[in-house]
């Protein structure tokens, strides 16, 4: 479950701007779209959680994370149910991203 | 081949724009965090590819689809598997792609592309030149002219083509009935309704009224409609 860049620099094929780019991006949304994640899950909008939780999986899927990728999808559907029995795990996936997202 | 991007995810236009700088047939027009900015784009220019992501807020990939009249070929991007199924009730979807999209994915999406410009093209020739509309009732081909068609319904298996000399039952869909007709006269207003916008007498909020029927105006479609009148 460790992020890696090996997506991005697959499709760079040594583009370093494009490279930058995306960290750029992943930089500014990531962070956000986690606090808005928290700020829903907390305040019970469970659905809304949800709707986060898929714009947080495509870049679980960017940075190589297979194993939370496929997390992500079934957390996302439980969370529509209001099951939250994956919330914890998924908070560790995240605090894990954000870690690496900030040494880049 | 000219295309453009639709997705809420800056991320996820960064990789479908590197996708496209690799196949050279590809020119990128444009990129749009929204579907409704998309379509103020497609309202004034054409393009021949849409790279759609489905999971868009307040209106879907799947609402953007119907409110085009004539969509380009679609490629869906999305995270959510969930919705290939969706995606077979719509002609125009010519590939359905989950993210990350891999390179190798992508360039077999945009053969498909290729092959789907080549077919639609002889298509709309054909269409050009029919005037009548010959439908199947009760083993008899009967003619229609198209002119005279006001407005056609959708009854579950059955459309109830609806015409200034009488209405005819036939068992089709509004989608193949619709690809059959003059896209600079009919208009699809509702989910169940097809009008000849020639033949509006009015209209009023979500409702046209034609001949002496009222037909619902839908709220994704109430756009497309009003672009299509020559408003003072």
């Amino acid at each position: 479950m460790t992020p890696n860049l090996k997506y991005i620099r697959q499709l760079a094929d040594g583009s370093e701007s494009f490279e930058n780019k995306m960290k750029g991006i992943l930089k500014s949304e990531f962070p956000s779209e986690k606090k808005h994640f928290i700020q829903a899950y907390q305040n019970k909008q469970f659905s809304e959680a949800a709707e986060m939780v898929h714009k947080l999986k495509h870049k679980l899927g960017m940075l190589n994370m297979k194993q939370a990728y496929m997390f992500s999808i079934n957390f996302e559907s439980a969370l529509k149910d209001k099951n939250t029995t994956g919330y914890s795990k998924f908070i560790t996936i995240l605090e894990i991203v954000e870690e690496f997202i900030t040494e880049l | 081949m000219r295309a453009i991007i639709v997705d809420d995810e800056a991320a996820a236009r960064a990789i479908v724009e590197q996708l496209c700088t690799k196949v050279e047939a590809l020119e990128l027009v444009g990129e749009f965090p929204n579907a409704m900015q998309a379509i103020k784009f497609l309202n004034k220019e054409s393009v021949d590819v849409v790279f759609l992501d489905i999971h868009m807020p307040d209106f879907t990939g799947f609402d953007f689809i119907e409110t085009l009249k004539n969509p380009p070929q679609i490629i869906l991007t999305t995270s959510d598997p969930n919705f290939a199924l969706n995606a077979f009730e719509y002609a125009c979807i010519v590939d359905y792609l989950t993210k990350p999209i891999a390179q190798e994915r992508f360039q077999k999406a945009i053969q498909k592309i290729k092959i789907g410009s080549t077919i639609k093209n002889e298509t709309l020739t054909i269409n050009n030149d029919i005037e009548d509309l010959y439908v199947n009732i009760d083993r008899r081909l009967v003619k229609i002219k198209i002119q005279s068609i006001y407005a056609i319904e959708a009854k579950g298996d059955y459309i109830q083509i609806k015409t200034e000399n009488g209405n005819h039952t036939v068992h089709t869909t509004l989608k193949k009935i619709e690809e059959k007709l003059p896209e600079s006269l009919f208009l699809k207003v509702h989910r169940s309704y097809i009008i000849n916008t020639s033949k509006i007498i009015d209209i009023e909020d979500n409702s046209i009224l034609i001949q002496k029927d009222v037909i619902p105006v839908s709220r994704s479609n109430r756009d497309a409609l009003m672009k299509r009148l020559n408003l003072l």
